[in-house]
């Protein structure tokens, strides 16, 4: 299992007595820790975090509720993972937070290893969203130092078209293509053709 | 002969039956009938006389078709006053038949020599034997023993010139019966009571009616206050769990604690006060559920309707704030007291601000307001209104929204209106609904003041 000191877990529960007490319990478990007691209050905080983060949300709440706050945070493209919990749930509740991407969906009084559980699925996932991000940026970073007319190569290459073909299209010599080609490849720090056609999707390059 | 009479004047009178033309003139006629016993037996003689003596025989075939007619009509007014005679006979007989079931009997007490005279009526209701000697005293060992103080203060006071008009009970071979008494006392010119003349019927059907509509209101009640329960569940588990969740988080995190080398005791005190605290929230909840259930008979005694309106709205205000509903609360100061049983009273007030709440829909435009308000109305009775800023009720629904089973929610069982109109009814008062000119519904019960019931 990961180190749980690098990841930060989120509480957001609208009763003190609640939020303290999952808090001493995370805490004593070695998750690091910061509780909100409202939605409003953890998006007004405009939280931003390089470590992983999850939040522990309660779904009943004054205000905004926990799956308003689930919307909210997709609407803006800040996919915390989330672990909900709930007084009082109800099983049309719980299907329509799961299907908005909820790793969990707890009845209270949970048992702390159902908690762990959930935890640890939810910080897996923040972990992969987070390195899935890194390396879309990465990725960005590349593709924005192509020039535009190997940007234009790279697109066709991705669509299957031979260097000839590429050529004719673009009005050029294929040894030109050639020059540009291995430029792309080289810019992208990609091995193989496979793996650029694997970028150029993670990059939601449009094919022509 | 009366039918008669009548067809002559509708002939002699009615343009509709003026003799056929060419008639100039004619001597008279005459129409007899005898009717009896819903039987034409009679005829119709006609005279004419014609002037020129010409087309006689004409004349004569319109007049009979005439005479037909009418007698056709007649005949028709006879059988409906014959229907009617038998309907009279027959409401008759169920006058004496309602007489011999309500079982009524008079009675005559001589002031000065204690002697007691029942009709035969009184000797039935009683079941004593015609004819067995009666005085006050035996009178009064026939009524049932609680009621015996009663009946005698009662009678007591009709000798000073109280009215006497009593319910009471009597024992008939150890059966209960219930009777119901109504006496005058006939006075001296100097105020001396001489004689008592009064009536005695047997209303044990109605009593025991009473009863059972007694104990069907409050079964319904109970049914009705598990249904309200049932509403509330959603909030109370909540808040029910919300403590036992902290409690199990807090004790799980100690354990963690004491496997700490040096375990932190402050950390591990406060554990220990917080996990005493919850649980002391968790018991209020339970309680608060308790009472809610418990089914027991109403408890009317003399009630603040003010406190009992602040204790059910604290009910719902957990519910309220999750619905984004302001409650407010207008509540007129130095209201006098009210008979009344505050649990169902409370009850009626909880079930009509979940119903505003109800009305309130989740997208709503503000403002998303219950208003509950208590006011005085003359000075006989309190009237505490429920208003909403919701969808309304519909001129439709209004006609229909006290009926049992009628509801308009997916999950209602529709009777928390019938009933909450039964609870306010058995307390004297009225519960009724309008929709506000504006936006929304209001629902609104009274409650006579006490001292001042009918």
């Amino acid at each position: 299992m990961n180190d749980r000191s690098d990841a930060e877990i989120l509480i957001i529960d609208d009763d003190a007595s609640m939020r303290k007490a999952l808090e001493r319990l995370l805490r004593s478990m070695g998750y690091r820790t910061r509780t909100f007691c409202s939605a409003q209050e953890f998006l007004d905080t405009d939280f931003q975090s390089d470590s992983v983060a999850c939040i522990v949300l309660d779904v009943k709440m004054p205000g905004m509720s926990g799956t308003d706050l689930q919307k909210e945070l997709r609407k803006r493209d800040l996919p915390f993972p989330i672990v909900f919990i709930t007084g009082h749930g109800t099983i049309p509740m719980s299907v329509q937070a799961m299907k908005h991407g909820a790793v969990d969906f707890l009845e209270k009084p949970f048992d702390e290893h159902a908690l762990v559980q959930a935890i640890s699925r939810a910080v897996e996932k923040g972990r992969q969203t987070m390195a899935f991000k890194r390396e879309i940026s990465d990725l960005e970073e590349r593709y924005q130092q192509l020039t535009p007319r190997e940007k234009e190569v790279l697109a066709l290459v991705v669509a299957g078209m031979l260097n000839k073909q590429i050529a004719a299209e673009l009005g050029t010599s294929e040894k030109t293509i050639k020059v540009h080609r291995g430029r792309v490849m080289e810019k992208m720090q990609a091995g193989s053709l496979a793996d650029l056609v694997r970028m150029a999707e993670k990059l939601n390059i449009p094919t022509p | 002969m009366t039918c008669a009479v009548v067809l002559l004047t509708v002939i002699a009178f009615s343009p509709a039956y003026a003799l056929p033309g060419g008639w100039e003139e004619h001597r008279g006629w005459i129409i007899g009938i005898a009717a009896f016993g819903g039987f034409v037996l009679g005829l119709i003689v006609a005279f004419f006389l014609r002037k020129d003596g010409r087309e006689t025989g004409l004349c004569h075939e319109d007049l009979e078709r005439l005479v037909r007619e009418r007698t056709a009509l007649l005949e028709a007014e006879v059988e409906k006053g014959r229907i009617s005679q038998e309907a009279l006979a027959r409401s008759e007989a169920d006058l004496k038949m309602v007489q011999e079931v309500a079982v009524v009997g008079g009675w005559s007490l001589d002031l000065r020599t204690n002697k007691l005279t029942w009709t035969d009526g009184v000797y039935e209701v009683f079941g004593l034997p015609r004819g067995t000697p009666l005085d006050y005293e035996k009178f009064l060992s026939l009524v049932y023993p609680d009621d015996v103080e009663y009946v005698n203060r009662s009678w007591n006071d009709a000798l000073k010139g109280a009215r006497y008009d009593i319910e009471h009970r009597i024992l008939v071979d150890g059966a209960v019966k219930w009777v119901r008494e109504k006496a005058r006392v006939e006075f001296s010119d100097s105020g001396t009571p001489l004689r008592g003349l009064g009536i005695v019927q047997d209303i044990t059907g109605r009593k025991q009616a009473e009863q059972e509509q007694y104990i069907l209101r409050r079964q319904l009640t109970h049914v009705s206050r598990l249904t309200t329960a049932g509403e509330l569940t959603a909030a109370l588990a909540h808040e029910i769990s919300q403590p036992l969740a902290a409690i199990l988080a807090n004790a799980q995190a100690a354990r963690h604690i004491l496997n700490d080398e040096k375990p932190d005791m402050d950390e591990l005190h406060a554990i220990l006060d917080d996990i005493i605290s919850d649980d002391t929230r968790a018991r209020e909840v339970i309680k608060r559920i308790r009472s809610l259930l418990r089914k027991e008979s109403a408890k009317s005694g003399r009630m603040d309707i003010n406190r009992v309106i602040e204790d059910a709205l604290k009910l719902v205000e957990r519910e309220s704030r999750f619905r984004r509903i302001t409650v407010r609360s207008a509540l007129a100061q130095g209201l006098p007291p009210v008979t009344a049983d505050p649990i169902q009273i409370g009850q009626v007030v909880v079930n009509l601000v979940l119903n505003a709440m109800d009305a309130i829909d989740e997208d709503s435009e503000p403002p998303r307001d219950v208003t509950v308000e208590s006011r005085m109305n003359g000075e006989t009775e309190i009237v505490v209104s429920v208003r909403d800023t919701g969808k309304g009720i519909g001129e439709e629904a209004l006609r229909s929204v006290f009926d049992p089973f009628y509801t308009t929610k997916e999950d209602g069982l529709g009777l928390g209106l019938a009933i909450s109109r039964s609870i306010i009814e058995s307390h004297g008062g009225r519960l009724s609904a309008a929709d506000n000119p504006g936006r929304g519904a209001t629902f609104s019960f009274s409650l006579p003041v006490m001292g001042k019931e009918a």
